[in-house]
Order: structure tokens, then C-alpha cells, then sequence
């Protein structure tokens, strides 16, 4: 296994696997899958599938790699092809379905007790776009436009999906 | 169902996941399983090609014009293909050599259009006379008459055809080859020279040389035996002046044994060779003849093939 580079020879992976050399990639690979798996985690809802879109992320990567231009950060740039793929994703499996704002209180999962969820399970448990404007706006910083663009969805529904997934994770994880 | 988590303490908990979670097992073997072979071009080589395909296309439109050839009488103008003939009865004719030059076309010329493109452009003179003005790498410009052919290296000159078919040249800018049967004679500025049909090309003659050796050279030229010829030449020898030095040595390379000898003698003391040319020429041959020709006044150098590949390219990038 190669081992993973210091942040200052990551320019020079980066550059090294533009080139065509797969060991460069791996090591850019293994320096950032944690942070790309994270978000692929959090935003699927499913460990076997956020692992499934973390190789489509870096197989992607890699055909990509060309139209790098360094004009940012290359963690940046790899994270909003970690989105993309994810949010891609998500429409090709049309995950949507069901994900409509009525009836909040019907959601509320009744197999398991919310205070025995850890937050991480509660993110998971929450219904898919009101956990990716979530991820993508709490954990991740987007501004609820950006939210709204990424998804297709209107800011305001942005908002309206974040207000519901807080509710519920305030109720999953409080005393029930 | 009340909400028993408060705003502040939901976010402090989601600000205090972690960035990163470790992958539960090691997903690049699979990742390197999907990887295709990289073989693109870096973006620096894709624009250098998309230059390169650029300035080839240019280059196309560039040689088509190049090769372009048109008429231009006091009636019409067209373009010319090759094939096309071109006779003057009572006018006269101005043709345009793709973007080479000029050639004007007297009357009662009988002329043909062999060749038309951007390297080489040929023209047959059948009788008549025409004027060329040629700014172009040696070569590129030839026109046959019927005693022999005339080479442009890059001049401007006067080439009349009788209606026997002998040819006469006159150069008034740059230098001129007129070739035949293996043979060549080199006309710089000033000079001219005459050909007949099967004969080899005239000795070059200035155009202000005496008639003394005007005439010793036609004798030279028109000899048909070893003894008129070493006359003729004796005579040439004994007129000729420095500035006659391309003439003796066109007279040089036409001779042989003792006569060979008498006018390379001549001819180095009324041009001095350099020591390095003079050694060189110890015994008469070619390539030292050349050496001297670059030292004879009223001559321009021979043009090495790597100055005419270089004239070449430029032409072709259309500068």
C-alpha cells in the first residue's frame, strides 16, 4: 500500500497522475477518500452504496483529471465532483420518490426508539432530500441557492427540506 | 412529539461530526480495476496541435494562392490552368505567378502554361518574348523554350524565342541558369547570353563587353573543331577585362588540356582567386570553379540546397 503523501507533495500527485500515472492517483486517492466517503456516507444514507459512489467519484476523477486547471483548490474541486456524482446519482436511481413535504409526522421512524440513534444514524434515517440539504448545507457550507441549484429545487424549498430535516433530527435524538 | 433537542445543541452536534470517515475496507483495488489507460495529451500538446492544425490549414490556402496563376489583357483577366495556351497576336499580356512575381508578354508570343503550383511553376515559350520579374527561391520559376531552359535564381530578365526556335536571354536583376543537353550557363545582372535548338547554352556575355570579345565568343560558341575553338578562345582571352570574369569562366569550364589552363591563368589574373581558392584550384574541377565564382565581381553566391529549403519554408508559410 502506498502511503499516503504530505499535503506538499499533493500538487506534485496531482500533477503526476494527470500524466497518466496510476500510483500518483493512488496516493491523491488515499489521501482524500475519507473525506470524500464522508460526504458520499452522509449523503447516501447507505454505507454499501456511499462506497459504490466513492469509486464512481475517483474513477471519475481520473477521466477528469485533464480538465483541471489549478485555479482551485484541488480538494475543492474533487469535492464538487464528489457531489455531483452523488446528486447524478440520485436522479438516475430516481431517489426522490416519496420525498414530498406533507405529512412530517408520518415519517417519524416507530421501529426504534430515536434516543438510542446516534446523530450520524439519525442523518441517515432522515428522508433523502431533506438529508442532502442537510449534509449539503450544515456539514457541508453551501448557501441554500447553491442547495437549490445542485438539487433542482427552489431556495425556498431548500429551506423548507432543512427546517423539516432539523425537526426531525431534533425529535429522533431527543428524549422521545 | 415535542422537540427535546434544542437548536444550539443540534448544531454544536452536527459541527462536531467528523470531515472524514475512514472507508470500512480498502476500495482501490477497485477503484484501479475501472481506471482506462490515460494517454491524453496534456492540454499545452492539444493546443500546440490545434495550432499546428491551424497554420496547416492556412498553409493549404496559402499554397493554393501560391499556385495560382493569372492573365490579364487589355480585354479580359482569368486565371490560368495548366494546359492553357497563351497566344498574343496585336496586345499584349500580363500574367501573375501565383504569389511569386510577374510575366509580361509581348505581341506575337506563342506561349503555354505547363505547371501551376505553389513549388514549382513552369512555363513553355514556344516564340515570342516575355519579361519576368521573380522574387522566389531558385528554381521555383522555369521556362522551356525550344533550344534549352531557362532557370530562375530568384531575377528579373528578358527571354525571346525566334521562330527557329534559338533562344536569347537577357538578365537585368538577380542571375538566370540556362540549361540544355546536360549543360548550363549562368547569367548574372547585366550579361546575356543566346542558345540554339540542340546546341549547348551560350557563353554569357556582358552587356557592354567589346565587340572584339563579342565576336571571339560567338566564334568559341559556334566552332566545330579543337583548332577554331583554341582561336576563338586566344582572341577572347586577349579582350576580355575584369569585368568580363564570368565570361572566362564559362570559357574555363569549356575547355580542356593546355587551353584549359591558358584561361584559368587568365582568368586569375584578372580576378585574383583567394589563397584558399587558388589552391583548391591546382587542377581545374568543378566545385573549386564554384568556390571561385562566389569571389568573381558581378556574381551572386551559388545558393547551397539549405538556403533554397530555407527560402522554401518561408514561402510556404506565405511570409
Amino acid at each position: 500500500m502506498t502511503v499516503p503523501p504530505h499535503p506538499n507533495s499533493v500538487e506534485d500527485a496531482v500533477r503526476r497522475a494527470r500524466a497518466g500515472d496510476p500510483d500518483a492517483f493512488e496516493a491523491v486517492y488515499r489521501l482524500h477518500a475519507p473525506r470524500i466517503y464522508a460526504v458520499c456516507l452522509r449523503m447516501a444514507g447507505d454505507a454499501v452504496h456511499a462506497r459504490e459512489l466513492l469509486q464512481d467519484v475517483f474513477v471519475r476523477v481520473w477521466e477528469k483529471l485533464d480538465t483541471f486547471r489549478g485555479e482551485s483548490a484541488f480538494s475543492s474541486w474533487l469535492h464538487r465532483i464528489a457531489v455531483n456524482t452523488v446528486l447524478m446519482d440520485r436522479r438516475l436511481a430516481s431517489r426522490r420518490a416519496e420525498d414530498e413535504l406533507t405529512d412530517v409526522s408520518a415519517e417519524t421512524p416507530a421501529a426504534e426508539p430515536v434516543e438510542r440513534m446516534d446523530l450520524e444514524a439519525a442523518i441517515a434515517s432522515l428522508p433523502p432530500m431533506a438529508r442532502q440539504v442537510l449534509v449539503l448545507h450544515d456539514l457541508e457550507g453551501y448557501e441554500h441557492k447553491e442547495v437549490g441549484r445542485l438539487l433542482g429545487i427552489a431556495e425556498g424549498t431548500s429551506k423548507a427540506h432543512l427546517f423539516r430535516a432539523r425537526r426531525l433530527l431534533r425529535i429522533r435524538l431527543g428524549d422521545g | 412529539m415535542g422537540d427535546s433537542v434544542d437548536d444550539l445543541s443540534l448544531k454544536r452536534a452536527l459541527d462536531a461530526l467528523p470531515k472524514e470517515i475512514a472507508p470500512p475496507a480498502d476500495d482501490w483495488p477497485a477503484v484501479r480495476a475501472r481506471l482506462r489507460r490515460r494517454r491524453r495529451f496534456p492540454l499545452r500538446a492539444a493546443a500546440l496541435l490545434t495550432l499546428l492544425a491551424l497554420s496547416a490549414a492556412a498553409l493549404v490556402l496559402t499554397r493554393e494562392q501560391a499556385g495560382r496563376w493569372t492573365i490579364r489583357t487589355a480585354q479580359q483577366r482569368h486565371e490560368l490552368e495548366p494546359g492553357d495556351t497563351i497566344i498574343t497576336r496585336g496586345n499584349v499580356a500580363h500574367l501573375t505567378v501565383g504569389s511569386i512575381g510577374t510575366v509580361d508578354v509581348d505581341p506575337s508570343t506563342d506561349a503555354e502554361l505547363l505547371e501551376a503550383r505553389w513549388s514549382a511553376h513552369r512555363l513553355a515559350l514556344r516564340r515570342g518574348t516575355i519579361h519576368a520579374r521573380i522574387t522566389a527561391p531558385p528554381r521555383l520559376f522555369v521556362v522551356e523554350t525550344p533550344s534549352g531552359t531557362a532557370v530562375d535564381l530568384g531575377c528579373a530578365y528578358t527571354l525571346e524565342v525566334d521562330s527557329a526556335g534559338n533562344s536569347a536571354i537577357s538578365v537585368t536583376a538577380g542571375w538566370v541558369s540556362f540549361e540544355s543537353v546536360g549543360r548550363y550557363s549562368l547569367i548574372p545582372a547585366g550579361m546575356h547570353a543566346a542558345m540554339r535548338p540542340g546546341g549547348r547554352p551560350g557563353t554569357p556575355l556582358r552587356d557592354s563587353a567589346s565587340p572584339a570579345l563579342a565576336e571571339a565568343v560567338h566564334a568559341f560558341d559556334a566552332a566545330g573543331d579543337a583548332a577554331g575553338r583554341a582561336a576563338a578562345l586566344q582572341r577572347a582571352l586577349a579582350s576580355a577585362h575584369r569585368l568580363d570574369a564570368v565570361t572566362l569562366w564559362h570559357l574555363v569550364l569549356r575547355s580542356s588540356g593546355e587551353q584549359q589552363r591558358f584561361a584559368l591563368a587568365r582568368l586569375m589574373e584578372l580576378a585574383p582567386p583567394s589563397p584558399d581558392v587558388r589552391r583548391a584550384l591546382e587542377t581545374v574541377n568543378e566545385p573549386a570553379m564554384r568556390l571561385y565564382w562566389t569571389e568573381l565581381p558581378g556574381t551572386l553566391p551559388i545558393v547551397p540546397g539549405w538556403r533554397r529549403a530555407l527560402w522554401l519554408l518561408w514561402l510556404r508559410l506565405g511570409i
